[in-house]
């Protein structure tokens, strides 16, 4: 018998006083120790259902019909604290907000057992070491930490069924790994059913018995992880197994590099303080000693865990930091003194394009907005000039009055692309900028930023975490690891043969099929 | 944190030098009327005036005055009472307890019944109790403070005959000064606590901690008051400074012996070293309790304690 079974679900959602329905008959169940994973793009309704069995769905939402049934109870008329916790355990999306900032991780793993030494146990079970984590407060860990006690925290009840929703958001390629590892083992050992959900196909298949792939609030697929790569049937399915299968056998071809050099690094070090004692002051070493050169109409790729210096490296090259020693050179000249008209020419497009809208600007005006402070042009002009940009972007010219909640995540992302092309940069800064974006989209981007790369003839410093993107769109790949060059090369060569142990690990956790 | 404080403790010093200059000017320049008149009397012939003048030394120049005023401050010296020819720091230390003993219990009550309203309004599904909260809470800050301290009086000191109207002989004559004086910050308090409460009522630690099968009522009392609190903490400590200055109106309308009163008194008989003074001791209660606040913070908001910045 299934420990899960979910029959006919339809989620309806009230919004702004209309209401749709966000998932429609669904219909799954889960067998006893099995990790069964949900995959889709965001929108698709996997939280929603996450929620729905927990019954915790926010108030707007609500189930319209169809009965969810734990071991055969129907889980509307029981009582759910006694079921939450124990018998079904939630692990969270984002493991920074899923601690409550105010209390000791101790505080809030005594909240699910009984005593200190068995709290203390389940840390050491997940892989922390208790004594220091046990009196720490949640900023003061990394993601990967809060996460790991979020796993413990949802286990130490012993549940039977453990949702774990894309626990991985927000982490490192190579913790990522880890934490996946960490749980799927935990359910293997401790016979837990397990509903892992993501939107990475890649990692589901590695660590999932059959998939479920969910596409706008209906699952339109379900099958053992082989078969559903094998035959997909499901258009969306194809697309993202496609989008997987690229960065093995496409190597973006390597472009001329007999250009001059565009932004070049000349032993560069940027020290940030970090605490400061009466007489001592302790500095954090971001970029230690980095030197490259960034040609013209070249593609570098920069990658590495959060923390080892790749924001901070965009910032120096844009100027917005100044490097504690060595020289920026930008067009051969150093970077402090440039003028007006060599800073026009550097452009960043950011990871997050919702936040880098105002959201109280229509589109118009904020792609309008650097030619009106370089003063480009009459009114008339910068219209057009706009007009070509939603064009070249894949915008309708009709969309330039709507504002940027109008739009979907990878709309915004052009609108910000378009932004950054306005005054027709020569180096632009990519930080992470697909990291937001769902697989499908990911692939549509990057496309979309190597055509208008190639016809506009501008350089990309492209800083990202996933390896995987890198070999579509950088002509070189240099990996950084905390604060330092450990490795570059062509993206090939990088692929082929790593030569440094962390660059080995980064494309170990890669999913590729 | 040292560092911290003596920032602070100069930024103290300019601002009192700025607010000594303003009223300097105010009280000797701008407002009309004679110290000497207000001493001697409206019949006092020039030649009493002029010795009287001389005896104070409104005689010399005004930046003379106000150096000598200045330097003495610098010593810890207030000054001396025209009037009364008493030291100014003797008569603040007789009038100080009132204030603070007002100010304290004006506090009690913001936090006991702001406390509670707010997470009443918050709680409570009958929507007329919310909004009956929110439309009194609303009223409270708008109404004067005098007006509802001559309404309380009437009401409960003469037409029921509860308690006393004014002065400062027992606890019950507390209770109605008390009360007019928390009126506005116990509806702040309604308001940010609420407000606060709504918008972390979404936070994904709260998911989780229903998701660990606590109950509703832990999860409102453990998890979701202590993030709402912070807010409300602040605002509370900021406002005991701000209860301590702000309670002139209220001493004056229930005839209560405190800082209030005195400056009251001081302004009708032009007793210019006492209004300065006065205001200057204020002004730096008002700013120490800023000071403790922003140090409470730390020890309520675990990030700011460990020195970082809060994203």
């Amino acid at each position: 018998m299934n420990i899960l079974e979910v029959n006919n679900l339809t989620i309806g959602i009230n919004q702004n006083g209309c209401q749709f329905e966000a998932i429609r008959d669904l219909s799954f169940g889960i067998a006893k120790a099995e990790v069964a994973g949900i995959v889709g793009q965001s929108g698709a309704g996997k939280t929603l259902t996450a929620l729905s069995i927990m019954r915790l769905l926010r108030k707007e939402a609500f189930i319209k019909k169809g009965q969810i049934l734990y071991k055969g109870a129907d889980l509307a008329t029981e009582d759910m604290a006694k079921i939450r916790g124990s018998q079904i355990g939630l692990v969270y999306q984002n493991p920074f907000t899923s601690l409550n900032p105010a209390y000791k991780i101790s505080s809030q793993l005594l909240e699910c057992t009984g005593s200190v030494k068995e709290a203390k146990e389940l840390l050491e079970l997940v892989g922390l070491k208790s004594e220091r984590i046990f009196d720490s407060y949640p900023h003061e860990l990394s993601g990967g930490q809060c996460q790991r006690v979020c796993i413990a925290m949802a286990i130490a009840k012993q549940p039977q069924l453990l949702i774990a929703d894309e626990p991985t958001t927000g982490l490192d390629v190579t913790i990522a790994a880890k934490i996946m590892e960490l749980l799927v083992g935990i359910a293997k050992d401790k016979k837990i059913s397990l509903i892992l959900i993501g939107h990475d196909l890649g990692i589901m298949a590695k660590y999932c018995h059959r998939l479920m792939v969910f596409y706008h609030g209906s699952l339109v697929e379900e099958g053992s992880v082989n078969d559903i790569l094998d035959k997909p049937k499901h258009s969306y399915t194809r697309k993202m197994i496609d989008c997987l299968k690229k960065p093995k056998s496409h190597y973006h071809p390597p472009t001329n590099h007999q250009l001059p050099a565009l932004l070049e690094f000349k032993q560069v070090v940027k020290k940030f303080p970090t605490r400061r004692r009466l007489f001592r002051h302790h500095t954090l070493e971001a970029v230690d000693n980095v030197s490259f050169k960034l040609n013209e109409q070249e593609t570098v790729g920069l990658v590495g865990e959060s923390g080892c210096g790749k924001s901070t490296l965009a910032n120096l090259s844009l100027g917005l930091l100044k490097p504690t020693s060595g020289d920026i050179l930008f067009q051969g000249q150093n970077i402090n003194g440039l003028s007006k008209e060599a800073k026009k020419q550097r452009q960043i497009i950011f990871q997050d394009p919702y936040s880098s809208l105002n959201p109280r600007m229509k589109i118009k005006k904020i792609i309008e907005e650097p030619l009106c402070i370089y003063k480009v042009g009459d009114k008339q002009a910068r219209t057009k000039r706009v007009n070509e940009l939603l064009e070249l972007v894949g915008i309708a010219q009709k969309d330039a009055e709507k504002y940027p909640h109008q739009f979907s995540t990878g709309q915004q992302q052009r609108i910000t692309i378009a932004r950054a092309l306005a005054l027709n940069p020569k180096l632009v800064v990519l930080d992470e900028p697909t990291s937001s974006l769902d697989t499908s989209i990911k692939a549509q981007i990057i496309n979309l930023l190597k055509e208008l790369g190639e016809r506009f003839k501008m350089s990309y410093l492209y800083i990202s975490h996933d390896l995987a993107m890198m070999p579509l769109i950088a002509d070189r790949i240099i990996v950084l690891y905390q604060g330092r060059i450990v490795e570059q090369g062509s993206a090939k060569d990088i692929f082929k043969n790593p030569k440094h142990s962390y660059t080995q690990l980064l494309i170990d956790s890669v999913p590729m099929l | 944190m040292l560092k911290f404080a003596f920032k602070r403790a100069a930024q103290t010093i300019f601002v009192l030098f700025g607010v000594s200059i303003i009223l300097f000017l105010v009280m000797y320049v701008v407002v009309p009327g004679d110290p000497a008149r207000a001493i001697a009397g409206k019949k006092a012939d020039k030649s009493t005036i002029k010795a009287i003048h001389n005896k104070l030394g409104l005689d010399k120049p005004l930046y003379q005055q106000y150096f000598t005023y200045t330097a003495n401050l610098a010593k810890g010296d207030l000054g001396t009472s025209y009037r009364y020819r008493r030291p100014v720091q003797e008569m603040l230390a007789e009038a100080m307890p009132a204030t603070f003993v007002l100010a304290l219990a004006a506090i009690i009550i913001e936090v006991i019944l702001g406390v509670l309203a707010g997470i009443y309004a918050y709680v409570t599904k009958i929507k007329f109790i919310d909004a009956a909260i929110t439309a009194g809470s609303a009223f409270l800050i708008s109404v004067p403070v005098f007006w509802l301290g001559m309404i309380l009086q009437y009401t409960f000191g003469i037409r029921l005959n509860l308690l006393p109207v004014s002065g400062n002989n027992y606890f019950t004559s507390l209770i109605l000064p008390a009360i007019t004086l928390s009126a506005i910050s116990v509806a702040v308090v309604i308001r940010i606590l609420k407000t606060s409460l709504k918008e972390n009522q979404n936070a994904d630690y709260l998911l989780v901690a229903r998701a660990k099968g606590l109950s509703e009522s832990q999860v409102l009392y453990k998890h979701q008051l202590k993030n709402a609190l912070i807010p409300t903490i602040t605002y509370i400590g900021m406002d005991f400074g701000a209860l301590m200055t702000g309670a002139v109106a209220t001493e004056i309308v229930f005839n209560w012996p405190g800082v209030g009163l005195l400056i009251r008194d001081a302004i009708l008989e032009r007793d210019i070293p006492v209004i300065i003074s006065s205001i200057l001791v204020l002004v730096v209660i008002y700013i120490l309790f800023n000071f403790l606040v922003d140090i409470a913070y730390g020890y309520l908001n675990p990030k700011v304690r460990a020195g970082e910045k809060v994203a």
